[in-house]
This record gives structure tokens, C-alpha cells and sequence, in this order.
């Protein structure tokens, strides 16, 4: 009989023991199946417990890129230092459930979470950051931008059966990050990620919750980059923050079974692309 | 709800070691997806940690894992390793725990008391972690408590009542060595 339980020690091991069984789940926090499983909705053939593989919870530089592990829960991305160097997801972090999540939820998890409020994902959609996706036959790097964000759920597109996220690359970048969320009923929440560099003019703005990934507002940041003084990085306009919500909601077209629900979530969208930008030119 | 609702002879079962409140302890033939609170009600005998949500949303269940509150019935307990789990009854031995608690009655935080075990113990976490917290790290740390008796003002008065009962004890000694050896930036990672 197939071992249950199996708790690697290392990344080697954790990536052969899901290569051997593509059933089993892996656990980090929990805090993404756990919910799952109490409600009965789902019954874990076997579990790859993470506990021991203390690589997942590290952290580094590599050149132009911060490399975050999979294992980081999202109270240690809020700490000071993570913060300094990816602002919007500390911020996305600060904002997740509550202190007990946050001290058991991890990035990786979060990345996977079959819900639509995998609210790391639009922020690494801004940075145009990569996941690692490890099996036993190498890496793999895939950039959640470049997924089909609207085709369905975005844990399949990203993950390989039998393969296991180990982390994150994300470029190190000057400029402002912003991310604001907002509830929406049924326990749903809207988020967006803005990140704008004014030295270089450069915006970018990812939108999730609306889809099942994170939708980037390719046109609207172009847009809002031309706004933009190349001098002074400021906006030529009070009315552009504005005008950028309803682009950007133009173009995310957020998706729900009712017109109604369709046309608030509209809004929200527009709001928080608008306090976005508001937040990072000021005004 | 917390328990497996469903065919017991097919679900898969695991047996395990769980470090609970300083000792060792055996857990037998359980399915794989028994959550934390579980185990520690029905299978240890330790019913401090309350059952209420399922879904880590009410806090009720919220205990120390590795010294940092968690909520109980979002932890998978098969897979926690060696990872250290102290209750609601453990913590009740420490005289820091008596403060938090009788804060917590004098602010009037305590009426159904169905939420208070979780509350003291994300209390107990957050005051060994930070001995002075200011009112957004204390509402933070109590973020995962909806009290919906009381409401979540009483119990940030109690933590920061309990806070400053006990902080004259230290102020004189660390006052002392800030003078001799400044705190160093950084740290180690």
C-alpha cells in the first residue's frame, strides 16, 4: 500500500514523492485545502506535507530579481524587509484574512488557490513576475501575465500535474507599487495591482477577481504612461486618474452571471484603478 | 464537521507523533484530513480550543503553533512534523495568561465567552512576541476574532491593560542596556 503521509526533507524529495503520486496533495499552511476538506468537499488520497523542506521558506537576490519561496507565509512577507523590496505584495499580504492565516498561508499556496481571490496573482502579474514549477525533470518558469486569464482556472494552466511551485522571481523594480481590494458580496473580493515608474514611464496594472486570473489592462496602461510628464513623472491631468478606471474596467470586462452584478463589478473596478493611480501620482 | 462525515473503513489513515503542550503524543489510525482541532478535541481530550466555522474565519479554535497563533481547523494535523502545539489549557499555567484574562473580564470583553479561549490566546501570542503593541498591532493580532457579544473594542482595552501591567517590570533593565549596547539594524535573516 502507497504511504498516506509523506513529509520530505528536502525540495528533491518532495518533488519525486508528488512525481510517484500525482494524486497526493501537497500541504504547506492549509489554509487554502483545509477549508475544503472540513466542508467535505474534498478527500485527499494522500498528502505531501511541506513541514520539513526548509528551502521553500528562503529568500535571496539573484541579480535584477528577488527569489521568494513558495513556503513564505504572508506575515513574513508583510515584515519590514520583504516590504522594502516588493512593496505591493506586502500590501496584498497586509490585507489577506486574518493573523491567523496570514501566520499559516503561504505564497505558493495562495498562487494555486482554486478560489478567484489568489490575490498574489495580479500582483505578480504587475511585476511581470515568473513561478518556478519544479519536477523531477527540471524547472519550469511561467509567467502568470501571460496566461489566459478569462479560459478558466488558473492553477491548471499554470501547474503540470505531479509538479510542485518552489517559488517566485520577481525583478526588483524603482517606482511605486500600489494594491487596493475591495469587497464585492458573497464573500468575493476585487483586487488590483499598479505598478508605475515614473523615471521610466512605465505602468502596469493587473485586475483580479474579475476573471479567474489575473487580467492585465494592456491598453489602458499604455495610456496613462503617455499622461505621464517624462520630466517630472506627474500626471498632466486631475482628470486622468479617473478617465484610467474606466479604461481599465473597459477593458477587464469584469465577468458575473447577472447584468446587474456585471455592471457593480464595473464600478468597483473603475474605483479602484482610479484610487490606484491617485494613490501613486498623488492628487 | 470537523470530523470525516463519510466512509471510515476507505478513508485513507496515518498514524503520527504530535507535540502537544510539552509532551509527545501518539495519534493512532486517524484519516489523513483530520484537521488540528480534531485531533486535540476528540482524539487528545482538550476541548479549550472552541469548534465554530470550519473554514478559519471565527477564530475560536486558535492556538500556538511554534509560539504564533493559528487557527486550529485550517492545520492539516498529520503534517505538522515536530512542529510545537500549545492550548488553551497550557497557557493557563503562565501568570501572563492570568493578566490577559482578567483584563479581559475588567474590560467587559467576556460575556458569551464562546470566543474567549481563542482571544487569550492570540493575545498570549502577540504580547510574548511584543511587549508594548500599539492600538494597530494589537487590532491586527485580534483581526481573526469577530465577538459579536462585546464587539472588538473591549478586548483591544484589555491588551493593552494587560500590556501595561506588565510592562514597568522590564522598563528599568532595558533602559540600562540601551545605554550600554544600542540595538544593531539589520539582523540575521
Amino acid at each position: 500500500m502507497d504511504a498516506t503521509i509523506l513529509m520530505p526533507l528536502s525540495l528533491d524529495e518532495a518533488v519525486d514523492a508528488l512525481a510517484r503520486d500525482p494524486r497526493a496533495l501537497p500541504v504547506a499552511g492549509g489554509t487554502d485545502l483545509m477549508p475544503r476538506v472540513n466542508a467535505g468537499t474534498v478527500r485527499p488520497p494522500a498528502l505531501v506535507g511541506l513541514a520539513k523542506v526548509a528551502d521553500l521558506r528562503r529568500w535571496g537576490y539573484e541579480g535584477d530579481f528577488v527569489m521568494l519561496g513558495a513556503g513564505l507565509t504572508w506575515a513574513r512577507l508583510a515584515d519590514a524587509d520583504l516590504a522594502s523590496l516588493v512593496p505591493a505584495l506586502a500590501a496584498a499580504a497586509n490585507e489577506v484574512g486574518t493573523a491567523q492565516v496570514r501566520a499559516m498561508g503561504t505564497l505558493g499556496g495562495n498562487i494555486l488557490s482554486r478560489a478567484r481571490a489568489a490575490d498574489s496573482l495580479p500582483v505578480l502579474a504587475a511585476l511581470e513576475a515568473t513561478v518556478s514549477c519544479r519536477s523531477p525533470g527540471g524547472v519550469r518558469e511561467v509567467a502568470p501575465h501571460l496566461l489566459a486569464p478569462k479560459a478558466g482556472v488558473i492553477a491548471e494552466q499554470l501547474l503540470r500535474p505531479g509538479e510542485l511551485i518552489t517559488g517566485v522571481r520577481v525583478p526588483l523594480l524603482r517606482g511605486v507599487q500600489e494594491f487596493v481590494k475591495a469587497p464585492v458580496g458573497g464573500g468575493r473580493d476585487l483586487t488590483l495591482a499598479l505598478v508605475a515608474g515614473p523615471v521610466v514611464g512605465d505602468v502596469r496594472c493587473a485586475v483580479g477577481g474579475a476573471h479567474p486570473g489575473p487580467v492585465r489592462a494592456f491598453e489602458a496602461e499604455q495610456w496613462l504612461a503617455g499622461r505621464m510628464d517624462p520630466r517630472t513623472g506627474r500626471l498632466s491631468d486631475a482628470r486622468d486618474a479617473a478617465d484610467f478606471g474606466r479604461l481599465v474596467a473597459d477593458e477587464v470586462r469584469p465577468d458575473a452571471e447577472q447584468r446587474a452584478a456585471r455592471a457593480h463589478l464595473r464600478h468597483v473596478v473603475a474605483v479602484c484603478a482610479r484610487r490606484a493611480v491617485q494613490r501613486a501620482f498623488g492628487g | 464537521m470537523s470530523g470525516p462525515g463519510f466512509d471510515f473503513d476507505a478513508a485513507p489513515t496515518t498514524s503520527y507523533v504530535l507535540r502537544v503542550n510539552g509532551e509527545a503524543r501518539l495519534i493512532e489510525n486517524a484519516w489523513i484530513g483530520e484537521n488540528l482541532l480534531y485531533v486535540l478535541r476528540e482524539r487528545l481530550g482538550l476541548p479549550g480550543a472552541k469548534d465554530g466555522c470550519g473554514q478559519g474565519v471565527c477564530g475560536t479554535c486558535t492556538v500556538h503553533l511554534d509560539g504564533v497563533a493559528v487557527s486550529a481547523c485550517l492545520v492539516a494535523a498529520a503534517t505538522l512534523g515536530d512542529r510545537e502545539v500549545r492550548t488553551i489549557e497550557d497557557l493557563d499555567n503562565d501568570p501572563e495568561t492570568a493578566e490577559v484574562q482578567r483584563a479581559l473580564v475588567e474590560s467587559g470583553a467576556v460575556q458569551c465567552g464562546y470566543c474567549v479561549p481563542g482571544v487569550v490566546a492570540s493575545a498570549c501570542a502577540l504580547l510574548a512576541r511584543e511587549s508594548e503593541p500599539g492600538e494597530v498591532e494589537i487590532r491586527r493580532a485580534l483581526d481573526g476574532h469577530p465577538c459579536r457579544c462585546a464587539g472588538p473594542h473591549p478586548m483591544v482595552d484589555a491588551v493593552r491593560a494587560a500590556a501595561r501591567r506588565r510592562a514597568p517590570r522590564e522598563t528599568h533593565s532595558t533602559m540600562m542596556f540601551n545605554v550600554i549596547a544600542p540595538p544593531v539594524a539589520g539582523g540575521t535573516e
